[in-house]
């Protein structure tokens, strides 16, 4: 039974004052001698015995009245289940809780977790009643209440780990609710999750387990672990405008191999099937060409089907987008630049990596003065060949179109060319637009043979293609003349992107409003650097520009294209990522450019990662069931300091109109016996 | 000693006694002179008859008159006005001890034998005094000297009721050991087997004395005006019943009732003075109520 206004049964404590009238005004048996004793009736000590059961019958009478009294406006209820299903009430209900996130990926965690669901129901009676939840970062019932395991285990079949977050509280919190309906003197939450710690990191204060609920958790650990899976797939390259090239990246984890078949589908007709092997801990890359023309948008369904693995649902779906040209914007007002056509820019270097782009990108012209009215939707990305010899209006029109949103590549000026047009307010643009103080220019000898390499260290990944091809990429580039640029203040929105071997920054990330600025301390020209002389130059400029328009923001830990942080030097260990690939960890941190579960082997231990769009969901670490149960102990005694009772959790909330109907009766009966009372009290006084 | 008897003799109950005789109802033997007649004819002053002389009686009891006159020998004989013996027996039990208005039975009765002894004393009566309660506690022979009358009192004033009551055979005993035929005035509540105490004042009786019964009752005793709940308790017995009074009163009354009528019809049937005293009446109204009586029954 339960109360609407619980907060009423404290005037109960009004009992206490007709006992305390009841004691203190009672008629105490007044002594009196009387010498003619044996002339008392023998019915004397029954007329006193009687007339204390009266006095106590008073005091019951009233006491009880006062109880109905304040149990009718507390306003009790008690919660009926449905009459269909008032049957025989089992000793023992369980929900399994299974996790399906996608840590449970990892090292066939999600069998061992169906595995464990088989074990626990078979130690169950017959006509056990029983539900399923899965759960990532939010839960579903996938089962609802029934006495067959076979309904549990189809529902297990048609399911698998997917790539969501894991909320095991929120998962707990449903099953106590699902738990609720079993019809059972007892309800048991068997959690079978490998319980990262990050999902319970923060408890929910209301999170509580009724005393009628045992929580049992079931941690899934990496002992004697299969699985595999579609870690990820994307357009490899582009090969021809009648075909692209598709790119499946899968992991196996565990001991042991595995041959199975990988399917593509493309809107309900088969593209490809081929047969792939994978073995335990390694990753397997195929490449598929795929008759789908480029410029169209296509959803692909890539299914792995292993026997004793994912299960035939087990797809991932990929989104090859329509490969258009790149939008870019190139500003400049020297006197070369042509309004017939970016092709003809003033800066041949440009010009002719424009030219080699093709049908990839899309260039067009303006004068840095019409930045501001220009759409950072229509044009994202705006290259600035040489910001000095640009207006003051120029500069804020700069301003203007990074703050809505646009990416702008900026490129100092020559040396020369800088002197002579409005130098002296070049100071302050850089500061006000790129984040950084310059010092002026550092002059190196060619003659000599001076020069800075350029460094991929600390590139923090934003780039990663560029980054990981590092020098092989820009083959080295030498600078002879750069200009020495100081970050006014290094943090998020101001950063070091690539930079010289002596640590000057070479190319600078400022975040401006909703857009951002990269810069480049060395001019587009030939005397600064052989930068543009490079093979390179023209890969490297378009991968920018992509860079630029898919905004790669930095990840937070362990997500994908975040840099994992590896202590012991140079011989670190060894990185496999999800694609097989390996990576010797030295003193660079390595770039977890994919998302799906890397190994990492240091000596004799060797440990997993997961990498995810989710921070949490990426950590591994298993919260000791001792503490979940420490945390939903201390969530209970919250619950109840907020004057709550934990007990109702779960149940049927209360139905106001049956439950107004109950305090009539219960005010009705107080009446009565306040009734009879009066009659009493009036007979004893007489 | 005059102090103390105070107590006792209240100096306006004193006067009022002095005003009045009393009588005893049956002829008693004494060798005194006084306001009691006797059935010896001797050398008291009021004639009573004349007989013929009898060869062995007394030469000068002759009246010498009477031979002139007639020529025959005739004795003289006289009613002589004897003294009385007067026995006061007083229960000090621990039911007398009871009071609920003040005074206790054993007061007010103490206060009764002491005016009735002192009366007695100023008519030349000897007065003797006995107290007893489980046993005969204290005896004095019957005297009429003054000085015998207030150690009489004295010992009343040191007497504290206590103990069980054995009136029937305590009276038994009293009655065997008076020798003279005289008065013997009883002053109890009674509160004893009916049958057996009344047997014993029959015993008294049958040894030619005047009977005179004095039963003190407290009102409470009398009217249980009491209500609420009570724990009853007996002072002889330490008995305890609790009971609410109001439920128990008519059933009490009616016993305690029976109870004082019994005695009421058994005395009348033998002759013997039975007066029911209430100790919330004014003492003297009772002592001089009972005086009336004993009168009108002369």
């Amino acid at each position: 039974m339960s109360f609407i206004n619980p907060y009423f049964l404290l005037a109960a404590a009004a009992v206490a004052g007709p006992v305390l009238l009841h004691l203190l005004l009672r008629n105490r048996p007044k002594r009196q001698v009387l010498p003619t004793l044996r002339f008392l009736p023998n019915s004397a000590q029954q007329s006193m015995s009687m007339h204390r059961f009266k006095n106590v019958l008073l005091l019951v009478l009233r006491s009880l009245a006062i109880v109905l009294l304040v149990a009718a406006f507390a306003r009790p209820y008690i919660a009926v289940a449905p009459e269909e299903e008032k049957k025989e009430q089992a000793k023992t209900g369980v929900v399994f809780a299974v996790d399906a996130s996608l840590s449970m990926r990892a090292n066939g965690r999600w069998d061992s977790a169906m595995g464990r669901v088989a074990t626990y129901a078979k130690t169950l009676p017959d006509g056990t009643p029983m539900a399923l939840i899965l759960f990532d970062q939010s839960p579903r019932i996938a089962c609802s209440v029934t006495t067959s395991f076979a309904d549990i285990d189809a529902a297990l079949s048609k399911s698998a780990a997917g790539y969501g977050a894991t909320d095991v509280l929120a998962a707990v919190r449903a099953a106590i609710d699902l738990a609720g309906q079993l019809d059972a003197e007892s309800r048991k939450i068997v959690a079978i999750s490998d319980f990262q710690a990050t999902g319970l990191k923060e408890l929910a204060p209301n999170l509580a387990i009724p005393p009628s609920v045992e929580l049992i958790t079931s941690p899934i650990d990496e002992e004697n672990l299969w699985n595999a899976t579609v870690v990820s797939a994307g357009e490899a390259d582009e090969e021809a405008a009648d075909r692209r090239r598709v790119r499946v990246q899968m992991a196996a984890y565990g001991e042991g191999g595995r041959t199975g078949t990988l399917r593509i589908r493309h809107g309900g007709s088969s593209l490809a099937e081929r047969e792939v092997t994978l073995r335990g801990a390694s990753g397997l890359v195929e490449e598929f060409e795929l008759p789908l023309e480029p410029e169209r948008e296509a959803i692909l369904s890539i299914a792995l089907d292993l026997d004793d693995a994912l299960r035939e649902d087990n797809e991932y779906a990929a989104l090859l987008e329509s490969r258009g040209p790149l939008p870019l914007l190139i500003c400049g007002d020297s006197a070369g630049a042509s309004p017939a056509g970016p092709e003809r820019a003033a800066n041949p270097y440009l010009a002719a990596a424009i030219a080699a782009f093709g049908r990839k990108v899309n260039a067009s012209w303006t004068r840095p003065e019409g930045l501001g009215g220009v759409s950072t939707v229509e044009h994202p990305v705006a290259i600035i060949e040489a910001i000095e010899s640009c207006a003051p209006a120029g500069w804020d029109a700069m301003k203007q179109y990074a703050t809505a949103g646009g990416s702008l590549v900026v490129f100092p000026s020559a040396p020369a060319a800088g002197v002579a047009r409005g130098q002296e307010n070049a100071a302050d643009t850089y500061r006000q637009l790129c984040g950084v103080t310059v010092e002026g220019w550092e002059e190196l000898s060619r003659r000599t043979g001076e020069y800075r390499l350029v460094s991929s260290r600390d590139t923090h990944g934003v780039l990663p293609a560029i980054d990981q091809a590092g020098g092989a990429l820009l083959g080295y580039p030498k600078v002879f003349r750069y200009l020495k640029a100081v970050l006014q203040e290094p943090s998020e929105s101001t950063r070091a992107l690539m930079g010289f071997d002596d640590g000057s920054p070479f190319l600078v990330e400022h975040r401006l409003g909703a857009g951002t600025v990269y810069l480049f301390t060395v001019p587009l020209e030939s005397k600064s650097s052989d930068l543009v002389l490079r093979a390179a130059f023209t890969p490297f400029l378009y991968q920018l520009v992509d860079h630029c328009l898919h905004e790669g923001r930095t990840e937070t830990y362990f997500t994908a294209g975040a840099h994992l942080p590896v202590e012991g030097g140079a011989s670190a260990g060894e990185l496999t990522g999800p694609d097989g690939a390996r990576i010797t960890l030295g003193g660079s941190p390595a770039v977890l450019a994919m998302p799906g579960v890397y190994g990492i082997r240091q000596g004799a231990s060797e440990r997993h990662i997961a990498v995810h769009t989710d921070g949490e969901e990426s950590d591994l670490t298993v919260m000791p069931a001792a503490r979940i149960a420490s945390l939903a102990r201390a969530s209970t005694a919250a619950l109840a300091s907020r004057g709550l009772d934990a007990r109702t959790l779960g149940e049927a909330p209360p139905d106001p109109d049956a439950a107004g109907s109950y305090w009539w009766y219960l005010l009705l009966a107080a009446m009565g016996l306040l009734v009879v009372e009066s009659a009493i009290a009036s007979r004893t006084s007489r | 000693m005059a102090v103390s008897n105070q107590r006792f003799l209240k100096p306006h109950l004193v006067a009022q006694l002095a005003t009045m005789e009393l009588r005893a109802a049956t002829v008693v033997e004494g060798v005194m002179s006084g306001l009691h007649r006797s059935p010896f004819r001797g050398l008291s002053v009021e004639f009573a008859e004349y007989r013929r002389y009898q060869p062995g009686d007394d030469l000068r009891k002759i009246d010498w008159k009477a031979y002139a006159r007639s020529d025959r020998y005739y004795i003289k004989e006289c009613e002589d006005e004897t003294n009385l013996d007067a026995h006061i027996i007083l229960d000090a039990s621990a039911s007398m001890g009871f009071g609920s208005h003040g005074m206790t039975k054993w007061q007010y009765g103490a206060i009764l034998a002491s005016s009735l002894a002192y009366v007695l004393q100023r008519q030349n009566d000897a007065v003797g005094l006995t107290v007893l309660d489980e046993k005969i506690r204290i005896e004095m022979p019957a005297r009429n000297t003054r000085g015998h009358l207030m150690r009489a009192i004295g010992e009343l004033e040191r007497t504290e009721p206590a103990r069980r009551t054995r009136l029937a055979p305590l009276l038994h005993e009293v009655a065997a050991r008076i020798k003279r035929r005289g008065m013997v005035l009883v002053v109890s509540d009674l509160i004893d087997d009916c049958d057996d105490v009344i047997a014993a004042l029959r015993h008294l009786q049958f040894g030619g004395n005047d009977v005179l019964v004095f039963q003190t009752m407290d009102p409470l005793e009398l009217r249980l005006e009491c209500a609420g709940p009570h724990r009853f308790i007996d002072p002889e017995t330490n008995g305890m019943v609790a009971a609410l009074a109001e439920d128990v009163k008519s059933s009490y009354l009616d016993s305690i009732g029976r109870f004082l009528d019994r005695y009421g019809e058994e005395m009348g049937r033998t002759n013997i003075c039975y007066t029911l005293l209430d100790t919330a009446e004014p003492l003297d109204k009772a002592i001089l109520a009972f005086l009336g009586h004993n009168a009108r029954r002369k």
